[in-house]
């Protein structure tokens, strides 16, 4: 029989699960990490991750197959050939939209740290600040400095790359050297910042891919092939960094396979006991027991598990005593901008693929800067000459088209915002009563949209971009207004908000459930507005700061 | 990632899936690639039965070759086009883009043995280039006109798979092409001279 009791138990397996199981198990607890999918093991378990274009039988391109059963994830146009079976099939994991919702998902060890686009940004000041400033949703428990030597933790471990910029609105880290602008992109971004005398900055990304080798894992080798798992480990994953610490300390126990249905609760002393488990092949529940649970199974999966558990105190299920459990959905939404040719540097190519791009932060509603809108956008982009997959339609066929497509075109530019999302109560999820998974289990139903203030902010986008571009001297510049529906940003969030009154917020100012104190949940589920900057690591830092509280707790006896 | 006209009004209210990308379909005027991939991601049916036969694959091969020739480096018979682009159909294509590419192949032959007096395989290599030629000004002539959700010209698919095939394999991405699978290092401004070969990734 195997052991069925803990110190703690971690539900997934992510980016904040991850580092939920190092953390515990530094710290001297025995943990059990539970995956609802299979194991991908490092490096020998990413098939794709070392075969030439060639050796993709349909050469990178999706087949039928794929969009039948990959829905989200071909609408979200991150899926491609190689490394597919990452990606959830909706014809095994079904959700209901009751307005559109692209819900992109990995179950698998590692969940999508094994295939994010690792932009790492510090949340600023201001963030933290801004509910209560504006009067929205429910202020953040807590500020930017209970988080930042958080922040601070997390880069030194996991590996950040970036400049220092010393700008109030996206706080310098504890940065690995930067990576580097190509030439057009460093030409653009001399002309937007004079031109808008410092007021706006075109940076290198800010991304958890190393420059330099870093707590016994290799640089970047610049293969541009990450989402496939890296070979060398150069970018951070589960797999890569959290794992094998967590490993290495011989506390962790990890089960794939195990879907958690729910919470166990005990109401007589207010604490959950553990969690049960569906094995999702051999059908067969069983209960693990632990003193801390840490839920870490992505913003809507986290929910769905509260809102399964101690349904007998709580129709609505754990945390909802609040009215807020399932509600305030965020992303992030984007898919506009612009793009436009470049004249010139056609003695100027690249050499390598660099996996990341250039960030422009933030600068609307900034500084005096006040729009019709609140809140603001960042966008992300690069530069690079265009391929052989360009528009050949003028070149005919033969020997002419053959040799032009065998050198590079002309360079392009193009950039793309990422806004923020409102929290708002109308923004949902529930579960279904009528439709069910492969293992039968009820599924999430999607009710949430865009309003007014992120359209409003979508037209400064567009315009912005378009104006940054002509400005740097971009020719044919073209505006992108591509549509949008929540959850294609894949940074979903919120439905477990944090906040300081019980009356209105599912978790308190340590990720606790305020019902079950004993609980901590600290994916994106957790989070109280969106910002604008990708969040990850935000949730490794508010994990890292969670875990350490509630060790600190337990050992006092007051967990 | 283009669009011609900027239509900010269409996403100033709550709209349905559907809708949206009909919208943007309307908006993306001519880009019929984009449109193509919208309307597959909603609505077309993706499953078809589609056979082709063994002399279908040797005409494919044979186009191909006129498509990008050999030179000083193979060409696109060499790389086996022909059943590159009978797979991808096969497995990639719509029905509805399927059926606009078995038409084509059929309309292809026929209309070389309207024009030319013999079968395309019966060409010269002369004659094969002459008529390639013509068929592709027909279809760049339909891209020019394309009207708003203008079905795409059949031999615009066999352009577009013809030229992945080859400089997606291993002969066009090594030698038309250069292609180094660990660059090992990044320059943002790494000298360049015409002729020089572009990446393949």
């Amino acid at each position: 029989m195997p052991n069925q009791t803990y110190d703690a138990i971690v539900v997934g397996s992510g980016i904040s699960g991850g580092w939920a199981a190092k953390e515990l198990t530094e710290r001297g607890l025995k943990v059990l990490l539970l995956e609802r999918g299979e194991n991908i093991e490092h490096i020998s378990g990413y098939t794709d991750a070392l075969k030439a274009p060639w050796q993709l039988p349909h050469r990178g391109k999706l087949t039928n197959q794929v969009r039948e059963e990959q829905v989200a994830a071909t609408q979200s146009k991150f899926i491609h050939e190689g490394g597919a079976s990452y990606w959830v099939k909706e014809s095994e994991s079904p959700y209901v939209q009751t307005k559109p919702f692209d819900w992109v998902r990995g179950y698998h060890v590692g969940g999508r740290s094994l295939m994010w686009g690792r932009q790492s940004y510090r949340w600023s000041p201001a963030d933290f600040e801004a509910n209560l400033k504006d009067s929205i949703a429910v202020d953040w428990p807590i500020r930017y400095d209970d988080l930042a030597p958080w922040y601070d933790y997390v880069e030194a471990f996991a590996g950040i790359s970036g400049s220092r910029e010393g700008l109030p609105q996206l706080p310098d880290g504890n940065f690995l050297p930067p990576m580097e602008l190509n030439c057009v992109e460093k030409d653009v971004a001399k002309r937007i910042r004079s031109h808008y005398a410092d007021s706006r900055r075109m940076i290198i990304g800010r991304v958890a891919n190393l420059t330099t080798s870093h707590n016994g894992r290799p640089n970047c080798q610049y293969r541009n092939k990450c989402d496939l798992g890296c070979p060398f480990g150069a970018y951070f994953s589960t797999q890569s960094a959290t794992l094998p610490s967590a490993v290495k300390t011989g506390n962790l126990t990890l089960r794939p396979f195990s879907i958690v249905t729910q919470v166990l609760y005990d109401r007589d002393t207010k604490k959950a006991t553990g969690v049960e488990v569906l094995d999702a092949q051999t059908k067969l529940t069983q209960t693990f027991n632990a003193k801390i649970v840490f839920l870490c199974a992505s913003s809507m999966n986290s929910a769905w598990i509260l809102m399964q558990s101690a349904q007998d105190i709580w129709p609505e299920g754990l945390g909802s005593s609040s009215g807020e459990l399932g509600h305030n959905l965020m992303d992030h939404h984007y898919r506009v901008g612009a793009s436009g040719q470049v004249d010139g540097f056609k003695d100027l190519y690249l050499y390598g693929r660099r996996a990341n791009g250039f960030y422009i932060p933030r600068f609307r509603n900034l500084n005096g800067d006040k729009r019709n809108y609140i809140r603001g956008f960042g966008y992300q982009g690069s530069a690079s000459r265009s391929g052989w997959q360009r528009d050949v339609a003028e070149l005919g066929v033969g020997l002419e088209l053959k040799e032009a497509l065998s050198e590079p075109g002309a360079w392009e530019i193009g950039m793309n915002g990422f806004g923020e999302v409102l929290p708002r109560h109308s923004n949902k999820i529930s579960v279904s009563k009528t439709k069910k998974d492969k293992w039968g289990l009820p599924v999430l139903d999607f009710d949430c949209a865009l309003s007014d203030n992120e359209m409003l902010m979508r037209k400064d986008m567009i315009s912005d971009a378009v104006e940054m571009l002509e400005v740097a001297g971009i020719k044919n510049v073209k505006p992108r207004n591509d549509p949008y529906a929540l959850g294609m940003g894949i940074h979903e969030m919120g439905p477990a908000r944090m906040g300081r009154d019980p009356k209105t917020s599912v978790l308190n100012k340590h990720n606790q459930v305020w019902d079950a104190p004993n609980v901590f949940v600290t994916d994106g589920a957790c989070m109280t507005s969106s910002a604008c900057v990708n969040p990850s690591l935000t949730y490794m830092a508010l994990t890292a700061r969670a875990v350490a509280y509630a060790v600190e707790n337990l050992k006092k006896g007051d967990l | 990632m283009s669009l011609k006209t900027t239509e900010l009004s269409s996403f100033n209210e709550v709209i349905s899936r559907k809708e949206a990308i009909q919208r943007a379909v309307l908006l993306m005027g001519g880009m019929i690639v984009g449109a193509r991939a919208m309307l597959r991601a909603e609505s077309s049916t993706l499953n078809h039965e589609i056979n082709f036969s063994q002399s279908d694959v040797e005409l494919l091969d044979e186009i191909s070759e006129i498509i990008i020739p050999a030179s000083d480096t193979p060409g696109a018979k060499a790389v086996k086009s022909g059943a590159f682009i009978m797979m991808m159909v096969k497995d990639c294509y719509t029905s509805q883009e399927a059926h606009i590419f078995r038409e084509g192949l059929m309309q292809f032959s026929e209309e070389c043995l309207k024009t030319q007096g013999k079968s395309f395989l019966s060409c010269s290599a002369q004659e094969r280039t002459r008529f390639v030629k013509q068929v592709d000004e027909q279809n760049k002539q339909q891209k020019l006109k394309a009207e708003l959700l203008a079905l795409p010209h059949y031999f615009g698919m066999i352009k577009e798979l013809t030229i992945l095939s080859y400089y997606t394999s291993e002969v066009g991405a090594t030698q038309a092409l250069r292609y180094i699978e660990v660059p090992g290092s990044f320059n943002g401004s790494f000298p360049y001279k015409k002729g020089d070969h572009a990446w393949c990734v």
